[in-house]
Parts: structure tokens; C-alpha cells; sequence
């Protein structure tokens, strides 16, 4: 406990409230709340929040839609649905980074293949200079990837649902809506919650997609905070700030974190 | 047990930064020039040097081969992204890890790969080695380039100035003339569109963008920041004339400018009938090569210039350096190398090989090297006054910074009035904090 625990704690509590640069020849000195106030209660770090809570809201319930209908013909063990099953499972199987560039490839505004194909219609589209689109980019490239997780997650729920309310539903008239709203879901929520739970710590985590298809742009509207954290840390050498958001985030994660630990009792 | 969750949480974090962190700071390499040269204790195997794809790799692994025969030892080449590399340089000398001998560093990030101790100045072997000839063979405006804070950290590996490029076929098929000004370039840029062409090629994404900017304001006599205390001048009315006058030019280009890489804008260039823009000089090598699909229809001027400022207008500088690393053990056998293969006999085989090579007196003047390299008489007129971006560790953030306030204005996300004194904010606060400016 000390040493995976207290340890890195320390240190980086620590490391936050100095003036740590890899660009300076001199140890951290001690600066107090400095690198919170320059780098966490910002306008910046207010965007990349925001940035980033718009990705987990509309990532969670696309997701989890779309998951949710694939899981249901999955369970239905229809013909032919092992090798379904394959397909969707590949781009989860992807790296991240080679998934950003072949989307960026795709969208690319010139040569891409989107352009291509619109060109005969004297159409003309750049998903990187538009904000809504370039968010939307990256929603549909984390969603492309990670539907095929959340819809394991509910298939492996489903097979454990009893099959008996699910006939006295049946038999009582119920329909396919009324069947899932109250059967359903509420008997596959701790399924769904955990699957929820891992996919928005997931996409706060999300950078390898962004740095490889927006970069954070157009101008920051595509910055995660941990991209903000990367670029504090890795492009502009600021340790001292750069620890500061991450306790800054881990901070903001703690409930999801601690819903998380409640929910698997681990 | 309650506090088990915020724990692991806090654990988690701390141990990111922690990783991030690497080591402990390590002390810097001491500054200053020394009289004698430092020697190796023993003639090692390999050396291992840090490379970027770039021309300047393709040159240095051609001639390594030589070297390895001549010397008997050979160089192991590890190739990182060119965003990478300053990190790799920075936190191999924080951790004493003597993981490179020699690296490739650009010159934006120099200030704060040298501030941190990673490169050792390089000033006793420049004034010993008689057969590189640092002295007399380098225009001042190089020599400056390759230094930080006055000592010479670095030696040019390359030198490339933002030159104007276009397209000879086109310009020769409309009447056309490389433009001296930028007025001439709208002009140009207008006859090439009415003609059914892309018109110019800007640059606008949200990580390099600012140099494409900085090239244009500087070739009208503006300077991004004072020379002399370094407040940003971005809220002056040259530099948002300027800032108009490079987003105009969108209208001329393809739709990748404002969110493709350099990368893609050169590729853009080869492959969509572009008539002009203005580029680092490095890209030669690429855009006229043998694969590329404008090999021969292209040619290059200086960089088109104004008076809007009171500075003189000018060219900046770019292009890549070659330094030494602090840890290494083998100091005196990489400069050998760096010696053998930057120098003067060497310059015809590093071209060969499509690299850029250094802007030596010798080399730009030289008419067997200009036919093989024919922008090599633009590069020495933008060498004579060509200027840089101020050497600050913190130019990389400033950078980063400045091309997303510039992405933003190019894709409409803020107008010129609002984005460029929001940029002077952003960029006096960065300097401010980093102890680089203190007012007046």
C-alpha cells in the first residue's frame, strides 16, 4: 500500500505544487497553489473539461444504444451470428493510433476517401475545420471501436437473465419495448453499469484517436484534458504543471472511481 | 477501508506522473566554451544518434556507410518522431541514461533542449577542427542559429529558410512571375484560380501553423515578439493586417489547409496543380524528386517581401540541427563523425542523397552544387539577413498556442479583431510565467 500508494501520492502531490521543468537545470522549487491556479483554474482546462464531458455524455449513449440493439441479435443466436459476432469484434481488436489515421486517411479533405466520393456531386467536405463535425469525428471513431465492448459486456449479461419472467412477460402480451424497459434492463443494470463505468474512464482517457485525427483542433475544440496534460507535460516540459492536472483529474474521477470499486465490491 | 477507492484513485495519478516525470532532475552540462578539446578514453564500436525522417536522415545514413568503412565505426541510427525527439533528448540526460551519443534537434526546440542540459556546447571542437571551418565557411546568421545564449550547442545539419516555390509550367502557361511582394502573390494566386488552378497553398493547423504566419509577418518587416525585451506584438496593427492578409489567402487553396500537416500540404502541392507557396527550403528534395509527379516544374524564389513594419523584411530561418549528447562517453568520436560528414567534401554526396545540406559559403556558391540543387541561390540571399524565432524554452508552447488561435481564426471559430489580442494574452502570460518577460 505504501509503496503502490502513498509513495506516488506523495510524489506527485508534491511535484504539483512545484515549478518542475524539464527545461530548467534546478530542482522544483516550492510554489505552492501556483501551477493549480496556471494550470487547472483556467479557461483552457474549463474547455478541455467540457471537451471532454461532451465525449463521455454523447460516446456513453450512443454506445450504450447501439450495444444494446446488437447485443439483442446476438442473443437471438440467429444463423450465421458467430460470424457476425467476428466482425464487430474486430475494431475493437484495432490499435488506436492506426484507427485515427485510417479515419483521418478517410475524412481527409482533399484526397480522402469521403472527398472522393463526393466530388461528382461538386460537394466538398472538411470534418477538421468544423467544430460539430470534428467532435463528431471522434464520437464515431470511439463509438466505431468500442460498441463492440459494451455489446460483449450486455450479451455476456443477457445469458445470465432467467428466462422465466421473459416468458410471463411473453405471456402476459408484453411487447418488445415493455419487455426491455421492465425486464430487461433493470435485471442487466449492474452489467451496464460496470460497462458504463469502464467506457467513461475510458474516454476521459481518450488522446491516441485525437492526436492522430484532429490533433485537438479545430483550434482547441477537440482538446481532451488529457491532452492538456500531454501537452503540459510532453511538449511544454511543465512537470510541476502537469501533475497538477492530473491530480486535478483524478480528483474529478473520484466519484466514478468510487461508484466503480462500490458496484464490483472489489 | 473507505478511503481505499480515493487511494487507488490518487495512486493512479500520482503513479502517471510520476512515470511522466522519469527521474529527478539531473544538473545541467555546463555552458561556456572550453580551450581544450575533450578526448574519448577509447575509440568506440557504434555510435547512436537520434533521427527524424527527414532529408537529413536519408543524408547522414548514406554517409555512415563511408564512415563505418574510413573509421571502422559504425552508426546506429534510432528513429523517433520528430515531436519526439526533444523529449527523448531532455529526459535521456535528466535520467544520466547515456541512451545517444548524437541527435538531430530543431531549431525551435533547441533553447529547450540545451537549457536542460541535454548537449554539450560544442565550442572548443568548432574552434580546433580547421577542417570544418566553422569560422569563415558559416554566415553569421547560421552560426547564431545553431547557438544557444551564446554558446554553440549545435551545428547546422541543415539550413532552410521559407522560400516562395511554384510551379513553372503553370506560371510559364499563364505569363506568369514569381511575385516579390505579397500583393503579387493575391495577384498570382487570383490568375491561377480564374485559370482553373489552386492558387496558393497556406498553412493553418493547429500545431504549425504559426510559423507560416511568422513567415509572412517577418517578410513584411513585423516581428511576432520585440527583439529587444520579447513582449509579443501581436495586438499591433501590422501584425493583424498581416494575420488578414494570411488568412485571405484561404480562398486560394485546398481544403486540408487548415487542418493538414507540412506533410500534407507538400503532398498536396505534388499532386493538385497549386501554383505557389511559401515553404522551408528542405522539402526540395521531396517535391523534386524523382517519385514526385512535379519533379522539373518547379522552381524557387525568395521569399516574397513588404514594408508594413518597421523591421527589416527578411526570411526566417529553419532547419535542423546536429548536437552532442551530455551523456555521452563518446563526445570526441561523435564530433569526429559530425566533422567528417557536415563537412566540406562532403556536401555533393549529402545532396545526392536528398538532403538539405548546411547553407556554407562555400556550398551556396559553389555552381556544381547550385545545378543539383538549384534553390541552394534563393537560400543563400535569405541566409545574408534571414532572422529566427526568439531562443526561449518556452517557444514550443508558444507555438502550440499561436497556430490554435490561428486554426481557430482560419476555421471561423474567432475573428482577427478578437483572436489576435486574445493571442497577445496567451502569449505575454507564457512569457511572464516563464520568467522571460518582465514588463516593459
Amino acid at each position: 500500500m505504501i509503496v503502490i500508494g502513498l509513495i506516488p501520492i506523495g510524489y506527485a502531490v508534491w511535484m504539483s505544487f512545484t515549478d518542475q521543468s524539464l527545461t530548467t537545470a534546478t530542482p522544483g522549487a516550492w510554489v505552492g497553489l501556483t501551477n493549480y491556479a496556471r494550470a487547472v483554474f483556467t479557461p483552457q482546462f474549463a474547455g478541455s473539461l467540457l471537451v471532454t464531458l461532451i465525449f463521455v455524455v454523447f460516446g456513453l449513449v450512443i454506445q450504450f444504444t447501439f450495444g444494446y440493439l446488437l447485443a439483442v441479435v446476438l442473443h437471438r443466436q440467429l444463423r450465421g451470428y458467430q460470424i457476425f459476432r467476428t466482425v464487430l469484434l474486430i475494431p475493437m481488436l484495432l490499435t488506436p493510433v492506426v484507427v485515427g489515421l485510417v479515419w483521418q486517411f478517410i475524412f481527409q479533405p482533399d484526397l480522402g476517401v469521403v472527398a472522393t466520393l463526393l466530388e461528382p456531386f461538386g460537394l466538398k467536405l472538411n470534418v477538421f475545420a468544423s467544430t460539430p463535425l470534428a467532435r463528431g469525428l471522434i464520437i464515431f471513431i470511439d463509438c466505431w471501436m468500442h460498441i463492440p465492448f459494451v455489446m460483449l459486456m450486455l450479451v455476456a449479461g443477457m445469458t445470465g437473465v432467467s428466462q422465466e419472467p421473459l416468458e410471463a412477460a411473453a405471456v402476459d402480451g408484453a411487447g418488445w419495448w415493455q419487455t426491455t424497459r421492465y425486464i430487461m434492463l433493470p435485471m442487466l443494470r449492474p452489467v451496464i453499469t460496470i460497462a458504463l463505468l469502464v467506457r467513461c474512464v475510458d474516454i476521459v482517457r481518450l488522446f491516441d484517436t485525437i492526436f492522430t485525427t484532429t490533433q485537438g483542433g479545430p483550434g482547441t475544440s477537440t482538446a481532451t484534458v488529457s491532452m492538456l496534460a500531454y501537452q503540459s507535460t510532453f511538449v511544454y516540459f511543465q512537470f510541476g504543471n502537469g501533475a497538477a492536472l492530473s491530480i486535478a483529474i483524478a480528483v474529478i474521477m473520484i466519484p466514478i472511481y468510487f461508484f466503480y470499486v462500490r458496484l464490483t465490491k472489489i | 477501508m473507505k478511503h481505499r477507492p480515493i487511494a487507488a484513485v490518487l495512486a493512479g495519478a500520482a503513479a502517471t506522473a510520476l512515470i511522466l516525470t522519469g527521474c529527478s532532475t539531473a544538473s545541467p552540462s555546463t555552458g561556456g566554451s572550453s580551450a581544450s578539446v575533450p578526448q574519448d578514453t577509447k575509440k568506440p564500436a557504434s555510435l547512436t544518434m537520434l533521427v527524424t525522417a527527414s532529408g537529413s536522415e536519408n543524408g547522414l545514413k548514406a554517409l555512415a556507410k563511408t564512415y563505418e568503412q574510413k573509421t571502422g565505426i559504425a552508426i546506429e541510427f534510432v528513429e523517433v518522431a520528430s515531436g519526439d525527439l526533444p523529449t527523448k533528448e531532455i529526459l535521456a540526460a535528466k535520467s544520466k541514461q547515456n541512451t545517444f551519443d548524437l541527435a538531430m534537434v530543431d531549431g525551435f526546440t533547441l533553447a529547450a533542449v540545451s537549457a536542460a542540459g541535454a548537449l554539450v556546447p560544442l565550442d572548443s571542437y568548432l574552434k580546433s577542427d580547421k577542417a570544418y571551418d566553422y569560422e569563415s565557411d558559416f554566415p553569421q546568421g547560421l552560426k547564431d542559429y545553431a547557438k544557444y545564449k551564446g554558446v554553440s550547442y549545435t551545428v547546422p545539419l541543415s539550413t532552410e529558410p521559407y522560400l516562395q516555390w511554384y510551379r513553372t509550367d503553370l506560371y510559364g502557361e499563364l505569363g506568369l512571375k514569381p511575385a516579390t511582394t505579397w500583393d503579387e502573390v493575391t495577384s498570382n494566386a487570383k490568375a491561377l484560380k480564374e485559370a482553373g488552378y489552386l492558387g496558393y497553398n497556406p498553412l493553418y493547423n493547429a500545431a504549425g501553423a504559426a510559423h507560416f504566419y511568422n513567415a509572412m509577418l517577418v517578410s513584411q518587416g513585423g516581428r511576432m515578439f520585440d527583439p529587444k525585451t520579447l513582449k509579443p506584438q501581436l495586438d499591433t496593427d501590422v501584425a493583424k493586417k498581416v494575420m488578414n492578409q494570411f488568412l485571405a489567402l484561404k480562398q486560394y487553396g485546398p481544403s486540408s489547409s487548415t487542418s493538414g500537416a507540412t506533410a500534407n500540404a507538400v503532398q498536396a502541392f505534388q499532386q493538385q496543380n497549386i501554383g505557389q507557396m511559401v515553404l522551408a527550403s528542405g522539402w526540395w528534395p521531396t517535391i523534386d524528386g524523382s517519385s514526385s509527379s512535379i519533379a522539373g516544374k518547379v522552381a524557387t524564389a525568395q521569399t516574397p517581401l513588404g514594408k508594413l513594419g518597421s523591421y527589416t523584411p527578411t526570411s526566417v530561418l529553419y532547419g535542423w540541427l546536429a548536437g552532442i549528447s551530455s551523456t555521452s562517453t563518446h563526445q570526441k568520436a561523435a564530433w569526429d563523425f559530425l566533422s567528417w560528414a557536415l563537412g566540406k567534401d562532403n556536401v555533393s554526396a549529402f545532396i545526392d542523397a536528398g538532403a538539405a545540406p548546411p547553407a556554407r559559403i562555400s556550398t551556396t556558391s559553389n555552381q556544381e552544387l547550385v545545378a543539383k540543387a538549384p534553390y541552394l541561390t534563393a537560400e543563400a540571399e535569405a541566409v545574408k539577413s534571414g532572422t529566427t524565432l526568439p531562443r526561449i524554452p518556452a517557444m514550443s508552447q508558444i507555438v502550440s498556442v499561436l497556430s490554435q488561435g490561428i486554426n481557430a481564426m482560419a476555421t471561423g471559430q474567432q475573428t482577427v479583431d478578437a483572436g489576435m489580442p486574445a493571442l497577445q494574452n496567451a502569449v505575454l502570460n507564457i512569457l511572464v510565467q516563464a520568467g522571460e518577460y518582465k514588463g516593459n
